[in-house]
């Protein structure tokens, strides 16, 4: 019995006397940034939302030069666009136009 | 009391702050142990100690919500610790065939004069003893005579047949006993 309580006290003096490294800095930035995700299955995710996203871009990237080019043959001196510019601007005006209030009619005039 | 806080947030399911808080308690209460564990495989004197224990802290923060409450808290820590020593032991395996020295450090408390003498003496001497082990056999020791594990617990850690760690266990004491004889 005293054997064994002298082994214990042993090795509690041993680990009292163990200098411990401070928490690290590093470390303590790791533990706050446990959120994280570490599993294999939310690595798995994240690669398909990113390789998605990817995917997408590439894609807008290839369809825009595309039309782009299409556009450029068809109407290689603007007019076209330049029409259609001037319809919508004059569609917008009227949409305006039309939810503006009548004038106040002025009675001096009058 | 802290104990069973332990107990209860271990057993409970693991959100971020309760994940914070039990690794507070960890490193409140076995960051010691956990170092002391890690001087007993490398050197605690060499560059890379350090580092090794703020990474085996790390080890123990992200795989918290591995550890299964049926089984023994302490034999899954000390499972990280060592699976991690011996990882850092197999890739820097040159740098570290020279024995480990033995401590001359123990801490001091409130007692007489006197007592800590012998104090001191007997444990110069539990000393020299555990330090002529050989590495797992100081391992097994610790496991053993401090933290009071189950056989079968140090068998799991160490990857060890039942029968062999407890002839290893009882020659230990054996021959710890022989030289306490004296003293004791």
């Amino acid at each position: 019995m005293r054997f064994k309580k002298q082994i214990k006290k042993y090795y509690q003096s041993r680990i009292e006397a163990q200098k411990i490294p401070e928490l690290d800095k590093v470390l303590q930035k790791k533990i706050n940034m446990g959120r994280v995700p570490k599993n294999r299955k939310d690595l798995v995710l994240n690669f398909i939302f990113h390789a998605g996203i990817i995917i997408c871009f590439v894609f807008i990237l290839i369809v825009n030069s595309n039309s782009v080019q299409s556009l450029q043959k068809l109407d290689p001196d603007n007019q076209k666009s330049y029409y259609v510019q001037q319809k919508f601007k004059q569609g917008i005006e009227k949409i305006k136009n039309y939810f503006r209030p009548n004038p106040v009619p002025d009675k001096k005039e009058g | 009391m802290l104990k069973e806080k332990f107990l209860v947030l271990i057993k409970s399911s693991f959100s971020k702050d309760k994940k914070d808080e039990l690794f507070d308690y960890i490193w409140k209460n076995y960051r010691r142990r956990i170092s002391f564990y890690i001087s007993n495989l490398i050197p605690s004197y060499l560059p890379q100690f350090e580092d090794l224990f703020q990474d085996i802290m790390l080890k123990i923060y992200r795989n918290l919500n591995t550890f299964h409450p049926s089984s023994s808290f302490k034999a899954w820590v000390y499972s990280i610790v060592r699976n991690h020593c011996l990882d850092f032991l197999k890739s820097h395996a040159e740098k570290f065939k020279a024995p480990l020295n033995p401590s001359e450090e123990f801490a001091g408390d409130r007692k007489s004069p006197e007592r800590l003498v012998i104090e001191k003496d007997i444990f110069k001497k539990i000393d020299f003893v555990i330090q002529s082990l050989d590495t797992q056999d100081r391992e097994i020791a610790y496991l053993r005579f401090y933290e009071n594990l189950k056989y079968r617990e140090i068998c799991a850690i160490l990857n060890l047949d039942m029968n062999a760690t407890k002839a290893r266990i009882r020659l230990i004491k054996i021959k710890l006993q022989k030289k306490l004889r004296r003293v004791l």
